[in-house]
């Protein structure tokens, strides 16, 4: 007759399969988040400089296209961040439902046909 | 004779524990059934391969003018600009082709919405950051050609194109999961 599982080691289990994701993915994104903030101060200081170095003097208004692309990296950097943690969740509940059919063959003692 | 009823003949206390904890498990099988979600698009090898080719292109271009050139020597780099930009436009159209995953129209992000219209944000943010490479090697390539690039501007496009090439090369890859 199968085990009937206890449910702190079904909990045990999941919380395992979780953070073994969460730790991965966030460490990634922090990476990802100090890399752009870092990136794009050093790219407004340039702006800064060049503005003050009378790069942009023979054309303004390829100044007034760099700040305006600097506003739209800081917008893309944010939707980027979104996108990386959506995957995140994603990841997360579908291991948390394979995790939980698991639990469910071991308890019924044989492989039940996941759903298409 | 006692009447005893047929179901304790049958079930014992742990057959009944059995079957009660069985019933749960179903039940939450069936509330599992096609729960597995999708968030964010598939990956594809070959957008990755597509963004790795156009950061290669532009970096040689990069690497051309990093020390600043004069006007009248466009000639010898403009195959290498439109390299870059035909190789990056065609990914960016690779990547606005690729299709959503059903539950991304669950998530929409309303940004403040004055006119009452609404805004949707595109699941995947690809084929936009894409456009702004291109938008930055093309705009790039229109100064070079009016009358060179000194080396502080060649490195402000560097600048600009790198934060955008991580952007987008951080979020594809995260996608093969």
């Amino acid at each position: 007759m199968p085990q009937l599982p206890e449910v702190d080691s079904i909990l045990d289990s999941l919380k395992s399969t979780a953070s073994k994701i969460v730790k991965t993915d966030i460490t990634n994104i922090r990476g990802f988040s100090e890399r752009q903030v870092r990136m794009l101060a050093q790219h407004a200081r340039w702006i800064a400089e060049a503005e003050a170095k009378g790069e942009f003097a023979k054309d303004p208004k390829l100044r007034d296209w760099f700040l305006t692309g600097l506003e739209d990296m800081t917008k893309s950097f944010v939707m980027t961040l979104r996108g990386l943690l959506r995957v995140t969740i994603e990841k997360l509940w579908n291991a948390l439902v394979d995790a939980l059919w698991k639990v469910i063959d071991t308890a019924a003692g044989f492989k039940l046909p996941r759903p298409v | 004779m006692v009447a005893v009823p047929l179901s304790s003949m049958i079930f014992t206390p742990k057959d009944r524990q059995r079957t009660a904890f069985f019933g749960r498990i179903i039940v939450l099988a069936a509330l599992l059934a096609g729960c597995a979600i999708r968030l964010a698009p598939s990956y594809d090898a070959v957008i990755v391969a597509g963004l790795t080719k156009a950061n290669e292109q532009a970096m040689t271009v990069f690497a051309a003018v990093s020390e600043g050139v004069a006007a009248g020597t466009f000639a010898e780099r403009e195959p290498l600009y439109n390299e870059a930009i035909g190789t990056a436009d065609a990914t960016r159209l690779l990547a606005d082709a690729r299709p959503n995953p059903p539950t991304a129209n669950l998530i929409k992000v309303k940004a403040s919405d004055p006119q009452g219209e609404g805004v949707k944000e595109p699941m995947a943010p690809s084929p936009l950051i894409l456009g702004n490479v291109v938008q930055t090697l093309t705009r790039m390539r229109e100064v070079d050609r009016a009358g060179g690039l000194s080396a502080s501007l060649a490195k402000g496009f560097k600048q600009r194109f790198e934060i955008l090439m991580d952007q987008v090369l951080t979020y594809e890859k995260a996608l093969q999961r």
